[in-house]
């Protein structure tokens, strides 16, 4: 996977301090705790602790398609219906609601995954066209959940900026001046600074090889399995 | 007097405690799970080898416990996820483990730079405990300039730990780095070994307390006090919380009401004395407790009792 997430220093005599390498592994697991890898093009971390000011730009990828009836259930006419059979339950919350949102009582539950919706009330091809979610929209939330990560808890003053795909949020304990803000914007239309790959492993936890223990080693048992 | 972890059989484990009464020791905590049982307890230095003994002739492990006998405040600038868990469980999970009763404290108001600020009520809730180890984040501009005003005016020693590489913070008693805001648990043998690092401090932050005291201790030791509250109060305790008297390196916490029990506290009779002659028995921030810190000797007949608190309600 290439490189996503990019912090530096706004502050020149802190360039790769500890806190903003750091900064950048904490985001890279936000990211990945909450399953926002595949969604997230860039993510651009700005930090002038002395001021102190935290900076956080996040550029989308392109934006999810909407998850349709076809794509998570399969729908069949019969005589006493339309059939609507769950395939993946990860949409069973959302299926339900939209279904009972438009039926309402009439609809008939015959088991876990399986529902009918009486005859005469809607044509196959229309159901598989209903909309369930719209990821695009969670995503925004996921997305704000992984910045508040990343940005210390006490900054609780914040800017935020949105254009196009990407969305830029300035945080800071001190009211955000005017110029912080443009300092930042122009630090962004700069390319990030690569941090040397030295001070990157310095940062990064190592698991060292440990010693197996004789009575754990292979054909140190009585027996095996 | 050191402490110690026997784990093993339930089989004969009285002789054990037995053992353990014989050479004047106190038993802090007898857990008898199935066939396993696992005993805390402390005896006297020079008498550890018998002990020693009887564990092998067992087939029981025995483990030394360095912290046993005191209560360690863990405190995080805050309870957001920012904090906690990783770190802060860590380092009260590994201070449980050397023998240490842990409390996890989040401040209200201790994130940020200029706005970090500990409260009245805080602060002495910390200085309840024994000594404090500050779970910090990962800027050293903020270690070194702004965050020592957390804990600057704590009595108490305070172990500090925090991500970068320094020397030392002001007014803390040790700084151990790599240990702060983390979004992983400690696993390796790097964050392991800095847990430990972060134990050893305590312990001598302890250690240093405890020599403090043994220049004009107490009429008897806080495991022994301990002992006798839970053989006279034992009725009333049992079904409580977990560890319902505490030990600290001072005296002991009490879990009971206040109200209902300081006075009948301070009637007991131990080593011959009323408690409210040799102790100070008063409210504590922590709920309703009762906290007991024992006097020391040249205290000890100079008056009447204190049972500070109870006319404040």
């Amino acid at each position: 996977m290439s490189e996503k997430v990019f912090a530096e220093s706004l502050d020149p005599s802190y360039q790769h301090g500890y806190g903003v390498l750091m900064a950048k592994v904490i985001a890279e697991h936000a990211l990945s705790e909450l399953g926002l890898g595949g969604a997230v093009e860039e993510m651009r971390i700005l930090v002038d602790i002395g001021k102190p000011l935290f900076a956080v730009r996040v550029r989308l990828g392109p934006s999810l398609p909407p998850v349709r009836v076809k794509d998570c259930a399969r729908v069949q006419e019969a005589q006493d219906g339309v059939h609507v059979y769950l395939l993946d339950e990860t949409h069973a919350p959302s299926l339900a609601r939209i279904l009972r949102e438009r039926f309402g009582g009439k609809l008939e539950q015959l088991d876990r995954w399986e529902v009918v919706v009486p005859a005469g009330e809607a044509r196959a091809g229309e159901l598989e066209e209903m909309v369930v979610s719209r990821p695009s929209e969670t995503l925004l939330d996921r997305l704000l959940d992984a910045v508040q990560r990343v940005i210390p808890v006490g900054f609780r003053v914040g800017y935020s900026e949105r254009t196009g795909n990407s969305l830029l949020l300035v945080a800071s304990e001190n009211p955000i001046r005017e110029e912080w803000v443009e300092e930042v914007k122009e630090a962004l239309r700069r390319p990030p600074s690569p941090i040397p790959p030295e001070r990157m492993e310095a940062i990064r936890r190592r698991v060292e090889k440990a010693e197996v223990e004789a009575k754990f080693k292979e054909g140190a048992m009585p027996f095996k399995w | 007097m050191p402490g110690f972890l026997f784990e093993g059989g339930g089989y004969r484990h009285q002789e054990m405690l037995e053992l353990v009464e014989d050479l004047g020791g106190a038993i802090l905590q007898v857990r008898l799970v199935g066939s396993e049982v696992t005993i805390t307890f402390s005896v006297p230095g020079e008498d550890v080898w018998a002990v020693e003994e009887l564990a092998r002739d067992l087939q029981g492990r025995l483990r030394r416990l360095p912290l046993l006998g005191s209560e360690i405040a863990v405190v995080s600038p805050t309870i957001t996820r920012h904090h906690l868990p990783h770190p802060l469980c860590d380092v009260a999970e590994y201070l449980r483990r050397e023998g240490a009763k842990t409390n996890m404290i989040g401040l209200a108001r201790g994130p940020g730079q200029r706005i970090c600020q500990i409260s009245e009520e805080e602060r002495r809730l910390i200085e309840e405990h024994d000594a404090a180890v500050f779970v910090l984040g990962n800027f050293e501009h903020c270690l070194r300039e702004h965050k020592w005003r957390l804990f600057k005016d704590l009595s108490v020693p305070v172990v500090v730990t925090g991500g970068p590489e320094l020397p030392s913070l002001p007014h803390a008693f040790a700084y151990i780095s790599g240990m702060g805001r983390l979004p992983y648990r400690a696993r390796t043998f790097t964050e392991i070994g800095k847990l430990e690092e972060v134990a050893r401090a305590v312990e001598r932050a302890l250690e240093e307390r405890r020599r403090k005291l043994e220049q004009d201790p107490p009429l008897l030791s806080p495991l022994v006090l301990k002992a006798e509250i839970e053989r006279k109060l034992g009725e009333v305790l049992r079904g409580g919380a977990p560890f319902p008297v505490t030990p600290q390196l001072r005296g002991v916490r009490v879990k009971l009401p206040f109200s209902r029990f300081a006075e009948r506290l301070a009637e007991l009779e131990v080593a011959g004395h009323r408690l409210g002659e040799i102790a100070e028995i008063r409210r504590s921030v922590m709920r309703d407790y009762i906290l007991v810190h024992l006097l020391p000797l040249s205290r000890v007949g100079a008056g009447p009792g204190l049972i500070r608190g109870a006319v404040q309600g």
